[in-house]
């Protein structure tokens, strides 16, 4: 009873222990340290991981009405992306290609389980798409959840100096890049950096659910 | 008071994104198709900026926070694919790597070639680029 009020208590005193430390030092992963100390208190305190998700969902309903804001700072750089959408699609389609490619490529070389190849399929694109999509390809739709909060971690993690490291500097383009990797967790970190990128990582992020689920159409027959 | 008009919009937006989903089979989440049509609504000028901005603020500035319990749930898998680690590593490093760096550079170079074309941007794209940064 008292067990999901203090999934919640847990779940936000690890998210504003995480921000102040990101606060401090800039190089950590807000999302990742906020996880990694939610789960670490719970399980010490309770371990019962079933009452944590009655709690959990309390807070994660809202990825859907924040996911819908995004329509905001979108809105703002409409002209911007009318004027460039070739260029955004082109980047978008070869982006989806290549995570479907290293994929398949690292399953091929691994003889990994078909299974969870294609659970991995779908790892680039937004959780809701992705359990959707991985459903319609015969993966696993939890584990296709799994694989997809897993690569919007990892990428957001290395994206800044990746991006960088490579050049590729305009707003446009780390948005767009950030995006069609790291879906809505990507989306959400660059907010603390740029509208732009936020709103371009919005585009990106949709344009790579579609995308993908039109390369993943003849898996799906 | 704005904030929570703000929110009242969101959410109903978020909500006719869902319904719109599932009667009418269109294959995206409610989440996303609420976005669209909010964008929509906004360029339009159906929904005026300042009902939806404040509270967009807030829910977008928090947005990582509403993650965490998802990512905590998922957590338990990693039991699951422990058994045979190295390609699972691969891909989940390589994988968004290389995503990011094609997906990047390809519009780095779209960028980079309208640039040439149109030479320096106009004042009023300097002007709003230098409001953003």
């Amino acid at each position: 009873m008292l067990s999901p009020l203090l999934a919640i208590i847990v779940t936000l005193a690890a998210y504003k222990m995480a921000m102040y430390a990101a606060a401090r030092f800039p190089i950590i992963q807000p999302v990742l340290v906020a996880s990694v100390c939610a789960w670490f208190i719970w399980w010490v305190i309770n371990g019962d991981w079933d009452a944590y998700r009655l709690g959990g969902d309390w807070i994660s309903f809202w990825v859907g009405p924040a996911t819908v804001a995004l329509a905001v700072p979108l809105a703002k750089q409409i002209r911007e992306f009318a004027h460039i959408w070739r260029g955004v699609l082109l980047g978008v389609g070869a982006g989806c290609a290549v995570a479907i490619l290293t994929v398949f490529g690292l399953g091929l070389l691994f003889g990994t389980d078909d299974v969870l190849t294609k659970s991995m399929l779908t790892k680039s694109v937004t959780t809701p798409i992705a359990v959707e999509l991985s459903k319609n390809i015969g993966g696993v739709p939890a584990l296709a959840a799994f694989f997809t909060a897993l690569t919007g971690i990892v990428g957001i993690a290395f994206a800044r100096p990746l991006l960088a490291l490579v050049g590729v500097k305009d707003d446009w383009a780390i948005g767009i890049a950030v995006g069609t990797s790291a879906h809505a967790i990507g989306t959400a970190s660059l907010n603390r950096v740029s509208q732009v990128q936020t709103a371009a990582s919005s585009v990106a992020m949709i344009m790579a659910g579609v995308v993908t689920a039109i390369y993943l159409i003849p898996f799906s027959l | 008071m704005k904030t929570i008009k703000g929110i009242i919009l969101l959410l109903a937006f978020y909500g006719i994104g869902t319904m719109a989903s599932q009667w009418l089979h269109i294959p995206l989440p409610g989440n996303l198709l609420g976005m669209l049509l909010l964008t929509l609504a906004l360029i339009t000028g159906v929904v005026k900026l300042d009902w939806v901005e404040e509270a967009s603020h807030l829910l977008i500035r928090h947005m990582m926070l509403f993650f965490v319990p998802i990512l905590v749930g998922v957590a338990s898998y990693l039991q699951t694919v422990a058994q045979n680690p190295l390609p699972l590593i691969l891909a989940m490093v390589l994988g968004p790597a290389f995503v990011m760096i094609v997906s990047g550079k390809v519009i780095q170079w779209y960028l980079d070639r309208k640039r040439e074309k149109t030479a320096a941007p106009t004042p009023a794209e300097a002007e709003r680029r230098s409001l953003d940064a």
